[in-house]
């Protein structure tokens, strides 16, 4: 624990009520502590409540491991299945995401540091390719040796993949955030599930619907919404490049291919074992329980 | 089935043998305090969900409050 993203102050000590906190980073998390993290996260809270507590919970990375109800034996088609399929000149979509990553130098300086801030306000220009991560999280990933994960390259944010926006309002989300995931060779993302915080964020900063309305701890969305993540690669898989949802396996991938997932439960990790980088696009976004996507449809798209 | 509603399942349809203290998750493993309590469960979620359930002994860790003896999950189809 060398470096803090955020003043200590901003962390909220009440959360604690365990014994011993020396051990509660240690992987496998002790099964009753993580029990005791799992009936403070079951507890009622509006959106905004949520973000609040867990944005300054001092032990974010054990209630991501609490906030999973997955079982291991839930079939493969209940952990991440294909939604969607995009036609769309790939080749030059890629290449331009191959060019902006040598401008930028973002294979060569390939690095995963602490941050400042969620990125929720549109930016002129992006300056660092860092993903956000909470400080235990990153702690916690650093302590077991996974100190490069993946550059993120923002696209609503900013102006520079307007192509991108357009794929982004084909899933008509509220409050999307695309941005592309960007594995350079070496990445390693350990195993972990998600909150979608930083499109949820963004819901919640400026949509009082949003921030207002109860969270399910069981879904991880607003009650009356689906928070949504599909995943989009823009070129095809080569071998060494892995993706897993638990015991089941994300391979063989074309672009344009639309990957739904169980991101609430299924713990998912990835890592560039090849020699290619290997980018996704990432869109995150609510919808309503009545969207095609909610209910489990397919859609095919030209573009 | 998630892990907080197969955990409700299992605790009120064997109320007299298994309590919640009995078992908890574990990145996506039921892991029980004493194996016998793990064969009961076994067979009660064998015989109600026709699945094939795996039990293994718990690799147990010195960072942790207690003991385990037995590990179980859900073949996949």
């Amino acid at each position: 624990m060398e470096k803090y993203k955020r003043n200590l102050d901003a962390i909220d000590h009440t959360q604690n009520r365990y014994n011993d906190h020396n051990k509660i980073h240690i992987h496998p998390y002790d099964p009753q502590v993580l029990e005791k993290v799992r009936e403070d996260f079951l507890l009622p809270r509006t959106c905004k409540e949520f973000i609040d507590w867990v944005d300054t919970h001092p032990h974010y990375d054990v209630v991501a491991e609490a906030s999973s109800q997955y079982i291991r034996g839930t079939d493969r088609s209940e952990a991440f299945w294909q939604c969607a399929n995009i036609q769309a000149d790939w080749q030059s979509i890629n290449d331009k995401i191959t060019k902006y990553c040598l401008d930028n130098e973002i294979d060569t300086k390939f690095d995963t540091d602490y941050t400042e801030e969620w990125r929720i306000y549109d930016m002129k220009d992006q300056n660092t390719y860092v993903p956000f991560r909470h400080n235990s999280e990153l702690d916690n990933q650093r302590k077991h040796g996974f100190k490069k994960q993946y550059q993120l390259i923002e696209v609503t944010l900013t102006d520079h993949f307007a192509e991108l926006k357009d794929i982004e309002q084909l899933f008509e989300f509220d409050w999307a955030k695309t941005d592309i995931n960007y594995q350079p060779t070496s990445g390693a993302f350990p195993r972990h599930v998600d909150f979608l915080t930083t499109a949820f964020k963004r819901a919640v900063e400026f949509d009082e619907r949003i921030a207002n309305a109860k969270y399910n701890p069981l879904t991880k969305c607003p009650e009356g919404w689906v928070l949504k993540r599909i995943l989009i690669p823009t070129d095809s898989w080569y071998p060494g490049q892995m993706f897993s949802f638990e015991e089941h396996f994300w391979t063989d991938w074309k672009p344009g291919q639309v990957i739904d997932f169980n991101w609430a439960h299924c713990r998912h990790a990835t890592a560039n074992s090849g020699y290619s980088p290997r980018p996704l696009i990432k869109i995150t976004g609510l919808v309503k329980e009545s969207h095609w996507l909610a209910k489990g449809e397919w859609r095919d798209f030209v573009l | 089935m998630k892990y907080v509603t197969l955990k409700q399942d299992i605790c009120k349809n064997l109320s007299s043998t298994i309590q919640a203290e009995d078992f908890f998750l574990l990145e996506g493993k039921l892991i029980f305090v004493l194996h016998e309590k793990a064969m009961q469960v076994k067979d009660y979620l064998e015989k109600t969900y026709d699945i094939k359930v795996h039990t293994q002994l718990t690799r147990n860790w010195p960072h942790w409050d207690q003991e385990y003896e037995t590990e179980m999950w859900i073949q996949n189809k």
